[in-house]
């Protein structure tokens, strides 16, 4: 956020070459502009896995694949201590850390929908199943595609949430994640 | 003036509570590890698990969602919520 700039001054300040050059703009993508993440495993010895930079591979890429209508918030935590405040997000992802069944070790997340701080605010809820890094960027486009051709003209995620309940996104995650063993 | 030993000085430092979630075919099972690192806390795991069921069960998968530093105290409330029971 930059403050206190002057309404006659603003064209100005968005010619200068940090606006030119693509690495700040004032129109963000659905996904990128309204993603949060903590600092993870860089950083924290609390976290259980590493966030900050696969979120931003994740949203980078799911703008790369997906236009949508309407910005959708995602927020991602690498432990229930929750810097990335997962639990008021449209898709909230819960970092843990798995041992498979073969005793692989992997970084997995859950998803949580349906956060929101309007309205006095309300938690995102759990949807069961835990997907493996490595496969998360595609079962959020899987997700996020199905959220893009079930939902009316202008609807946000949450009212979309709001009308459709969770069932049908917990019946929709379980079919993405069927052939992915998950 | 006090001098700590080493081994105080390791537990102050080093030692975390985790807390696990174990996925069997019947059901989830929470299990609570005081351990000095991950790898040593997923390994206790089996550990424990063994000795409380007196056999090896057959697991899907064991996670971890949660680590505590242990300095004087530390705990976790484990809701009902926490567990899914597997049908």
């Amino acid at each position: 956020m930059i403050p206190n700039v002057p309404d006659d001054q603003v064209e100005a300040l968005l010619a200068e070459e940090i606006f030119q050059k693509g690495r700040i703009t004032i129109k963000p993508k659905s996904f990128i502009g309204y993603a949060v993440s903590c600092t993870g495993t860089e950083f924290c010895n609390l976290a259980l896995v590493e966030t900050k930079q696969r979120m931003k591979t994740i949203v980078e890429y799911l703008d790369q694949q997906l236009e949508l209508d309407v910005p959708v918030r995602m927020h991602i935590t690498g432990c229930p201590n929750s810097c990335g405040q997962r639990q008021i997000a449209d898709i909230g992802l819960q970092g843990v850390l798995m041992r498979t069944k073969d005793k692989k070790m992997v970084d997995a997340y859950e998803i949580h929908v349906g956060g929101t701080l309007l309205d006095g605010g309300r938690f995102n809820k759990k949807l069961n199943g835990k997907i493996e890094a490595e496969k998360l960027h595609l079962v959020l486009k899987d997700f996020l595609q199905y959220f893009k051709e079930t939902k009316l003209a202008g609807e946000t995620f949450l009212e979309y949430y709001d009308r459709v309940g969770i069932e049908p996104l917990q019946a929709k995650l379980d079919e993405i994640l069927e052939p992915l063993g998950a | 003036m006090r001098f700590w030993n080493l081994s105080e000085l390791k537990w102050g430092v080093s030692m975390y509570l985790y807390r696990f979630l174990v996925k069997t075919k019947e059901k989830e099972i929470p299990v609570i590890i005081a351990a000095e690192n991950d790898l040593k806390a997923f390994e206790q795991v089996d550990v424990e698990l063994e000795k409380f069921y007196l056999k090896v069960l057959d697991i899907e998968d064991v996670t971890l969602y949660e680590k505590k530093k242990i300095r004087k105290s530390a705990g976790f409330v484990i809701d009902e919520s926490d567990v899914t029971l597997c049908t």
